[in-house]
């Protein structure tokens, strides 16, 4: 039966969409915020956040709306955790207050470009889950924000910089600076 | 051109993909869970909506109506009470008991 569906059952459709849309990116989501906290609890914690600011916010955004948004809400929220850690930290060590983005002016020439190494060596390393987990989850924040956005999720330039909130230039250099360190990272681990 | 690069982030997408594939059932029950609350916390202002457009259209029903058809509490009031002469000249019956007093001269001051 097709028949047309009555006005009233609109809302409830669009909890079954969104559920659906949920349900679908939750495991990306999880994996995430566990590479960045290392906490199962916190982890969890982001991903509930970030799925009821998208609900409460922009359920009645379009389908089509909903990755970049809760994209953006799910980076916003992982920062926000990792900023209110080295807050912590200063306040327990007194170090000194490091920006995220001051990385990012590092120039790229001053990085080792590695590929000179066995690139048969680097992709079985790749490969690896364990290992692949263990160096993406030592990254800065803000290189693994960029990798993971743009070669995880598939993410163009500027989606990278809208859901990071900041340059594209920014989102270039870090995604570059993930892929470098994430390459010696590996190459030293075959070694 | 060498395809290293791309081969080299093709198989970390594909490992990380593995990872989510791989999560434990206790995780994805987790999951489960958060993304019912977050539904949860939606639904009810959601489902509250219609009720409350329909309750607010049968008070409307009735009050409109009420209120146009309720007779005005405070009405002109009647000047001829504070004039003795045609309040008196209107009710035959004061009238009758005004002439019987005044024949007893009982009459009482203005």
């Amino acid at each position: 039966m097709t028949a047309a569906m009555p006005s009233a059952i609109v809302p409830l459709n669009l909890d079954v969409n969104l559920d659906a849309f949920l349900a679908s990116v939750e495991g990306r989501a999880y994996r995430m915020a566990l590479l960045a906290t290392r906490e199962r609890a916190d982890a969890l914690d982001i991903v509930q956040d970030a799925m009821m600011r998208l609900v409460q916010h922009y359920r009645d955004r379009t389908s089509a709306e909903w990755p970049a948004l809760f994209q953006r809400i799910l980076q916003n929220r992982i920062l926000d955790w990792h900023r209110q850690q080295q807050r912590s930290k200063r306040w327990l060590v007194w170090l000194k207050p490091v920006n995220e983005d001051d990385e990012a002016e590092q120039a790229l020439e001053d990085i080792p470009d590695t590929r000179e190494h066995n690139p048969a060596e680097l992709l079985a390393r790749a490969a690896d889950m364990d290992t692949v987990l263990r160096v993406v989850e030592a990254l800065p924040i803000r290189q693994q924000q960029a990798f993971l956005l743009r070669a995880w999720e598939g993410l163009d330039t500027a989606a990278t910089a809208a859901a990071m909130e900041c340059s594209e230039g920014a989102v270039k250099t870090h995604y570059f600076r993930a892929l470098q360190t994430l390459r010696s990272a590996l190459q030293a681990e075959a070694a | 051109m060498s395809s290293e690069p791309d081969d080299f982030q093709r198989q970390l997408r594909q490992t990380l993909d593995r990872s989510v594939e791989q999560l434990d059932a206790d995780t994805r029950a987790d999951l489960q869970r958060v993304r019912a609350r977050a539904l949860a916390q939606a639904a009810p202002r959601n489902r509250l909506r219609p009720a409350m457009a329909v309750a607010a259209s049968l008070v409307a029903l009735v009050l409109v109506p009420w209120l146009a058809l309720r007779e005005p509490a405070i009405t002109t009031p009647d000047l001829a009470l504070h004039d003795d002469s045609a309040y008196l000249a209107e009710d035959p019956d004061m009238l009758a008991t005004w002439d019987m007093l005044d024949a007893i001269g009982e009459v009482p001051d203005a």
